[in-house]
């Protein structure tokens, strides 16, 4: 196998990361449908996000382009902004039902 | 690099790939530890060790800044952020999961359902002949800006190439993302915020006044409300509302009654026909 010298990665093929990534994304897939606990989907999907950032970096070290690294930079922002509403929902869904399991919040059901 | 361990020789790979096997095995066991934890803290704290590991691989692919980033915001501030609505909350999973119903049919299906789907995307990366052959560093395709690990070093390292570019070319997105963040802090304040009373001015409909606090309409203060003012003001109570607005004086001024406990009490006919 041809062995890259270039920016301190010695050798590791593309390919690897994706398949990284891939498995970790699956992962958090796995973990927001089969988890019950609210925030622990709520984890799993920035597990997701930062599965496609790894991606995201990957294409970008190999194509010699800053613009992966730029996308990565909003998709924190975007994240970090999710986190915050997305917390402020569970205390507003906690406030009207005392439970963090999505199967008991049914509240628009009757 | 071989390590002798007497007569046998082991090749070991390249310092690199150890480090990338080092980093994506712990973080792919630490993802897989994340989502079967049955408390959602230990689950918080492996999503810690995944995230610390992925900024090894930042680091590995020429993004320094973005670990950085990384290590700042997802595990300095996001991850923070979970655990202390977590600990809040106070709610632990049911001791004793229900694994019943539709729970079941959720793991039964979720977990071949993902394995399948990443060994569907492994396998389609490896047969694949671009990400075969390509390495990290090799120029496949041509790009309008070129950052080749090399042409970054020149300009001053990854921090000062991703700060220019994002301030040049990526102006317009730069600012937008200020402005979600912008509407996510307004939204998490409204969202997260306790139910008070607003100081909104509203209208007794019943009564043709308007009160000062919203809270009071429709509530048990009403009534005291009516009981206390009514008196004071020579009306008698009646619930229809046309009786009242007969006997009301007709006052062009709205009218103040009550300087000290009924406060902000008005009395003004153009509201009593905005009632109606």
């Amino acid at each position: 196998m041809d062995i890259s010298t270039v920016s301190g990665t010695t050798g590791v093929p593309l390919a690897w990361f994706l398949m990284v990534s891939a498995v970790l994304f699956c992962l958090g897939l796995i973990g927001a449908l089969t988890r019950r606990n609210v925030l622990v989907i709520f984890m799993s999907a920035e597990l997701m996000m930062n599965a496609v950032n790894l991606t995201l970096i990957a294409f970008g070290a190999s194509l010699n382009s800053m613009a992966g690294q730029n996308f990565v930079v909003f998709v924190v922002t975007v994240a970090a902004a999710e986190a915050a509403v997305g917390l402020a929902i569970v205390i507003a869904l906690v406030r009207q039902k005392p439970t963090i399991d999505a199967t008991d919040i049914d509240l628009m059901k009757e | 690099m071989d390590v002798k361990i007497g007569d046998i020789t082991i090749p070991l790979p390249p310092f690199g790939q150890l480090i990338f096997f080092m980093a994506s095995g712990l973080a792919i066991l630490a993802a897989f530890m994340m989502i079967t934890r049955k408390n959602a803290v230990h689950s918080a704290l492996w999503l810690v060790l995944a995230f610390f590991n992925l900024a090894v691989m930042y680091v590995m692919l020429g993004a320094e800044f973005l670990a950085a980033l990384q290590v700042l915001v997802y595990t300095g501030a996001i991850l923070v952020l979970i655990l202390f609505v977590v600990m809040l909350l106070g709610l632990q999973e049911n001791p004793q999961p229900q694994l019943g119903g539709i729970h079941t049919a959720q793991l039964v299906m979720a977990w071949p359902v993902g394995l399948i789907l990443a060994l569907q995307i492994v396998t389609i990366i490896i047969f694949s002949p671009q990400t075969r052959i390509v390495n990290i560093g090799d120029t496949i395709g041509n790009t309008h800006f070129v950052w080749s690990a090399q042409a970054v070093l020149a300009a001053g390292g990854n921090v000062k190439v991703l700060g220019m570019s994002l301030y040049s070319q990526f102006l317009l997105p730069f600012e937008i993302a200020s402005l979600i963040l912008l509407v996510a802090v307004f939204g998490a304040i409204v969202l997260a915020r306790k139910e008070e009373p607003a100081e909104v001015e509203e209208i007794v409909p019943s009564l043709g006044i308007s009160v000062g606090r919203r809270s009071i309409a429709n509530s048990s203060q009403e009534d005291q409300l009516e009981k206390k003012l009514l008196p004071a003001l020579g009306i008698t109570y009646a619930p229809d509302a046309t009786e009242i607005e007969r006997e009301m004086p007709i006052v062009d001024q709205p009218t103040t009654v009550g300087s000290g406990t009924t406060s902000g009490v008005e009395i003004s006919p153009t509201k009593t026909e905005a009632g109606k």
